[in-house]
């Protein structure tokens, strides 16, 4: 018998997805369609009877929107949320705003696929200079980030060193005392928490790509170990699509 | 000498204010003219160039609800939200699901004007028996609360709202404030009430005619002491502002609740 359950859901589609551009910091929004995949992943939850005591998100609307669709899919918009830049997504330093053709073009394609590959080789920095310099490593929700902190480029494995901290320090005591923990967040920030939780290796935390707007839940023994593999909650067909993506993406190994 | 901004929002309309019944403690959404007027003032927050950065609301979806929009209006969703049963709105006891014409058949219209109008008059305690009994205390959020729930409210006064929402505003609100944050409350029309009463000084006999509009943002300057400076600004297009108050008016005769 699971001791706790943990549920994740990673945020759909944003405009800029739409587009093919790094988005990472950027504060897109949800597109239309990602606006469904989370009213549908909250209906879900609510199908399912989902009941939780906190919720955890980043500082990136597109991650906050969809906590917030699912909050009122199952009339739970009472609960308490947290805010923390550390499950915001990877931060993709120069290459945010660059759209795939755009990033090859620059960078040659053998470049772009070192960084695809990396575990720990980050993309450039974004400097002074970049677009969007002002707007994300100015904008007043980091003014409490120290400079070590801040990010100017992250490789995934920037990203987990600094998503795990929140994860052991504020939400595994919530876990432990009983709490049902929802957490809405990126591709790459959850990608920490599974490869956390699972014990997984860097090049197969590489190879898994989380479904969008579909609840990822782990039942979990009293020192956090995951029972089993994560499960999708959803109408059947989406489900085994989910579960179809996932199995087809390289071979992951332990 | 202003030295802090303080912004107060009663939110818009639900289901049940168009029918004029109280809704207090019942949890409703807002209706489509509810999202409306939260995106509307969201908007127009916006225009104005306010940046929050802390809002607090009650345990209600309808004050909560209202909060996101403006967030959302304002690109401010990252801001925290900070929720608690201490903002809810007045509990009408008995009252609650009545509207005007039932509850003066039932009660008689001197009682309810009283009832309405007093500071400190209670209304009589809502009962196991009510058809909303059920709905408000087997609700999971108010297991939640820093109170045991056998001991929150069953009726209240405005009096009432006023002593458990101080306590809260005094160690929770107004440390933020005094540390320079920009905070918006996002509450219901007698919760709201109750805060202007004690930031305003106003008197037990004058907060009975005193209304708030919904979605419209109230702007109170406060001094160093966190007393207001200036008499509260309602922001927005003055036509616009008019015509909410009027709305409420209507609805009540000058009856702030809803």
């Amino acid at each position: 018998m699971a001791a706790y359950k943990l549920v994740l859901i990673r945020h759909g589609e944003s405009c800029w997805n739409q587009e093919n551009r790094f988005c990472g910091w950027f504060d897109a929004d949800l597109s239309d369609t990602g606006e469904h995949e989370a009213k549908r992943g909250g209906q879900a939850l609510k199908d399912a009877g989902y009941e939780f005591d906190i919720c955890y998100t980043s500082v990136l609307k597109r991650a906050i929107r969809t906590l917030w669709f699912v909050l009122d899919s199952i009339d739970q918009m009472w609960l308490p949320v947290h805010r923390t830049w550390r499950l915001n997504e990877r931060h993709y330093g120069g290459l945010t705003g660059l759209n795939k053709a755009e990033t090859a073009a620059i960078h040659g394609e053998a470049q772009v696929k070192i960084w695809r590959r990396s575990f720990d080789i980050p993309p450039p920095c974004m400097d002074e200079g970049h677009d969007f310099y002002q707007s994300i490593s100015k904008d007043r929700r980091y003014s409490d980030l120290t400079e070590d902190q801040l990010p100017s480029c992250e490789s995934l494995k920037d990203t987990i060193a600094r998503a795990l901290p929140f994860w052991n320090e504020e939400i595994v005591p919530q876990i432990k005392e009983g709490k049902r923990v929802l957490i809405a967040a990126h591709g790459n920030s959850l990608r920490g928490i599974v490869k956390h939780l699972e014990g997984m290796s860097e090049e197969a935390i590489m190879e898994l790509n989380l479904p969008t707007g579909i609840p990822i839940v782990y039942e979990l023994d009293k020192n956090l170990k995951p029972l089993g593999p994560m499960q999708f909650l959803g109408d059947e067909e989406t489900v085994k699509k989910a579960m179809e993506a996932v199995a087809a993406q390289g071979k992951a190994k332990k | 000498m202003s030295k802090y901004k303080l912004f107060l929002l009663r939110h818009g309309e639900g289901a049940w204010n168009k029918e004029n019944r109280f809704c207090s403690w019942v949890d409703q959404k807002l209706s489509e003219d509810g999202l409306k007027e939260a995106k509307d003032c969201g908007r127009l927050l916006k225009e104005q160039g306010y940046k929050f950065d802390l809002v607090f609301t009650s345990l209600l979806s309808r004050s909560i609800q209202t909060a996101w929009l403006v967030l959302e209006a304002m690109g401010q969703e990252w801001v925290p939200v900070i929720k608690s049963w201490r903002l809810n709105e007045r509990h009408y006891g008995s009252l609650i699901g009545l509207n005007r014409a039932e509850m003066a058949k039932e009660h008689g219209e001197e009682q309810v004007k009283v009832w309405r109008r007093s500071y400190n008059v209670t209304p009589p305690p809502i009962e196991e028996s009510h058809p909303y009994f059920l709905e408000i205390y087997n609700d999971r959020r108010y297991t939640t609360c820093d109170v045991p729930k056998e001991n929150l409210p069953r009726a209240e006064s405005l009096k009432e709202v006023l002593d458990r929402l101080l306590p809260y505003w005094d160690s929770t609100v107004v440390p933020e404030i005094k540390q320079g944050r920009t905070v918006l409350i996002s509450a219901h029309g007698n919760s709201c009430r109750a805060l202007l009463k004690h930031l305003e000084g106003i008197s037990d006999k004058d907060i009975a005619s005193v209304t708030l509009p919904t979605g419209i943002p109230v702007l109170l300057e406060l001094d160093e002491n966190l007393k207001a400076v200036k008499p509260r600004q309602l922001l927005g297009d003055q036509v616009k502002i008019q015509a909410a108050i009027k709305k409420v008016e209507d609805q009540g005769k000058a009856i702030p609740s809803t």
